[in-house]
């Protein structure tokens, strides 16, 4: 299989049939909009087909040690990531918790990273953000706690912001997710992954919301007050977080992760047949397509009201159902998650080994091909958002599993140095473009280290023609006819 | 004749609008991979003393008006080949056809990327002779892939004898050692590198080619840069 123009524009217009309805107001302080976030703490159960406008406070947690861990000794191993899973799977128990709360806080994790939505008290962004602070306080606490327990590390940065952002879901059964799309949930993340020092920081914005005195500068920086943070967790308690940290630090039993390599293609990987059990792990390329300039795009919108929300809702699941499908149904990739406007997939070419230069030329056309995909997007949807396409690869061997206690809802899990260092490669990118990590780029066929290392995405077409795909007419023709190649004769002048 | 034997061969992609004996106008639209079409090439095609050439109808509106990386001559004509546009019959015909629709997919590619299709293409000037006669005698050792390797990318076994080469004669040195190569005579055994040189050495052959290629280039110095593709002498000059 491989892209096509027609098919893909085919496909855009049943995308365009799934758009998910923006309510009425749009705004949360419509009673049925609030009454549906409330009902459950879990992100996923948002209701599929219908976009949100949820004010609130975002606190992303990212676990620091989860880099050191991936590896044992500089080398990826069975046994270093079935160590690692037992980590992801020890803190995303504890984040478990905060789903079983009947406090409207609501929650998502993926890799090493947790996104908490904190929507009470409603109307009261001060008394959010102190309730995201003791939340992130207590959760360093059992994190400290569990990890003395079970012999893990466990540092957490945790970034605070609050404001308004347009939340969506779709998709189905073990593989929905849902976005927390514009300026607060951005924020939030890129502070967390901003720096290697734990603990509790809040945006500039969240720091004018918060109460007075919630920060104080301390030797020229700008840090939570203590008095401040210890009032938040007496006013905000989670009982129910205690209550579960309690239960496994008794809990010595530990989920047992087992790997087999997959069948190829890896699109044919269901999550819903993964456990703990049955994992599988095999050399991959890891894809990060991200949309760069949709938060602005998405501020923009939600400034301006109804009708431009709905524009952007139209454009950003257009976009990523669209890439979700070029990676699938054309490359035979397998999506991980959706991580806001990201998409998080995986590409694998083997025989009966793993095939890493194989393997990264299939993810560097597929990246082309989403790049061609995306303009058609734009296109069809009618839109001039100023938004690019901007893509990371990495390869290395990488497990996928579900980790978690919630059955239908455990979360979906691929976490190796390919995985992290995908992500890195591409928020390092300027605007759009592709871009390929140090070992995508050693092990890469030399016409796509020197092509693809580094550079603007080209369309699928030119990219199949200079990476001589089988499916490129150039390298069809020059078969058929051996001299069809261009020459430039010498210079009649002087 | 031959503007007769390319009106008579004329695919489904090209339309032919207006020909006579000596000349042809040619709109041509070709598919690409993912089944898109190109732009509207609009061509002439012009049977000159004893050869064809076939330009844009009005230079430089989609393509260039010349450069070498676009295999774009100083006169605007194409070059679609070596030796392509010679003794069109209707034998020939067709594979002409061929090498203007590969020509076509490859400016798109070029004018989207900067880049020029690799297996699609040889050498300038002289150096395309030489370029193929290397490929000849690599294919027949089995080295065309480290061949084309050195070509395209100065690494692998070919490229890395070149600094084994007396620059003064275009030579191997230590003539009486084993041929870097790899070459070996009927029974089996290595031949040494003053004895490869009679036969065409792929590592003299590609010093030869590079000397060629460094020749076209300084030939073409001082000329205007169009600027279209990333790695071209001329834009590195300018």
């Amino acid at each position: 299989m491989s892209w096509n123009a027609d098919r893909a524009k085919a496909r855009i217009r049943e995308h365009m049939k799934t758009v998910p309805a923006v309510d009425g107001n749009v705004a949360l302080d419509s009673a049925k909009a609030l009454a549906t976030v409330r009902k459950s703490g879990l992100i996923s159960r948002l209701p599929v087909r219908q976009a949100f406008l949820v004010e609130g406070a975002h606190l992303y947690g990212q676990l620091l040690d989860f880099d050191d861990l991936v590896a044992e000794s500089g080398t990826e191993t069975e046994a270093s990531h079935r160590k690692l899973l037992r980590f992801l799977s020890m803190h995303y128990r504890v984040w478990d918790a905060i789903v079983d709360g009947d406090d409207g806080d609501r929650v998502d994790y993926h890799g090493a990273r947790l996104h908490a939505v904190v929507t009470s008290p409603v109307g009261d962004p001060a008394a959010q953000i102190a309730r995201a602070v003791a939340l992130a306080r207590k959760l360093a606490e059992a994190a400290d706690k569990l990890g003395k327990a079970h012999g893990f590390p466990s540092r957490i940065r945790f970034g605070i912001d609050q404001g308004r952002c347009l939340a969506m879901t779709t998709g189905r059964s073990h593989e929905k997710d849902t976005l927390f799309l514009g300026r607060p949930a951005n924020h939030a993340a890129k502070l967390a992954a901003a720096d290697q020092e734990e603990g509790i920081f809040l945006t500039e914005t969240a720091q004018r919301r918060a109460k007075p005195g919630a920060v104080r500068k301390s030797a020229g920086r700008t840090v939570l007050d203590e008095s401040y943070v210890a009032e938040a967790t007496r006013n905000f308690t989670f009982d129910s977080l205690d209550r579960r940290v309690a239960e496994i630090a008794l809990d010595v039993a530990e989920p047992a992760f087992h790997f087999k390599r997959p069948t190829l293609p890896l699109s044919g990987v269901k999550f819903a047949d993964l456990t703990p059990a049955k994992s599988v792990r095999m050399g991959m390329a890891t894809i990060f397509a991200d949309i760069d300039g949709f938060t602005r795009f998405v501020d923009a919108a939600i400034e301006g009201g109804a009708d431009e929300i709905r524009k952007a809702v139209v454009t950003v699941h257009v976009i990523r159902e669209e890439l979700n499908s070029v990676l699938k149904e054309d490359f035979d990739g397998k999506r991980i998650r959706f991580i806001g406007d990201c998409i998080h997939g995986c590409v694998a070419e083997s025989e009966r080994a793993d095939d890493g230069p194989k393997s990264v030329r299939q993810a560097v056309i597929c990246a082309n091909a989403m790049r061609s995909s995306f303009d058609l997007c734009l296109e069809v949807v009618g839109s001039n958002a100023k938004i690019d396409l901007a893509v990371g690869i990495e390869y290395g061997p990488t497990p996928m599993t579900r980790l978690g206690y919630r059955g239908d809802d455990s979360v979906r899990c691929a976490a190796s140095r390919a995985t992290i260092d995908a992500e890195r490669t591409q928020q390092a990118i300027e605007g759009g473009g592709i871009r390929l990590g140090p070992v995508a780029l050693r092990i890469a066929e030399p016409m796509v280290r020197k092509v693809f290392a580094s550079g603007p995405l080209m369309s699928f077409d030119a990219a199949t023609d200079l990476l001589a795909a089988p499916q490129s007419p150039t390298v069809q023709i020059v078969r058929s006819e051996p001299t069809a190649r261009s020459h430039a004769t010498p210079s009649k002048r002087g | 004749m031959s503007i007769a034997a390319l009106a008579a061969t004329a695919p489904g992609w090209a339309e032919l609008r207006q020909v006579d004996g000596r000349q042809a106008d040619i709109d041509a639209v070709v598919t690409r991979s993912s089944g898109a079409f190109t732009r509207v090439f609009e061509l002439v095609v012009i049977h000159l003393a004893r050869e064809v050439k076939v330009f844009e109808r009005l230079r430089g509106q989609t393509l260039p008006t010349s450069c070498p990386d676009r295999h774009i001559n100083d006169d605007g004509s194409f070059c679609l080949g070596l030796r392509a546009g010679e003794g069109i019959t209707l034998e020939t015909a067709v594979a002409w056809w061929k090498k203007l629709h590969n020509f076509l997919l490859c400016q798109e590619t070029a004018t989207e990327s900067g880049w020029w299709p690799a297996g699609a293409q040889i050498s300038h000037g002289e150096a395309g002779e030489i370029e193929l006669r290397a490929e000849a005698v690599s294919a027949s050792l089995g080295l065309l892939q480290a061949y084309r390797e050195a070509v395209e990318f100065d690494t692998g076994l070919i490229a890395a004898g070149l600094s084994k080469i007396n620059r003064s004669n275009g030579l191997l040195r230590n003539g009486r050692s084993v041929c870097l190569c790899g070459r070996k005579d009927k029974r089996g055994n290595p031949l040494l590198r003053r004895e490869c040189h009679s036969f065409g050495c792929p590592i003299v052959l590609e010093f030869e080619r590079r000397a060629a290629a460094d020749r076209f280039w300084r030939s073409m110095q001082g000329r205007p840069c169009c600027r279209t593709m990333r790695d071209c002498p001329l834009r590195r000059e300018h």
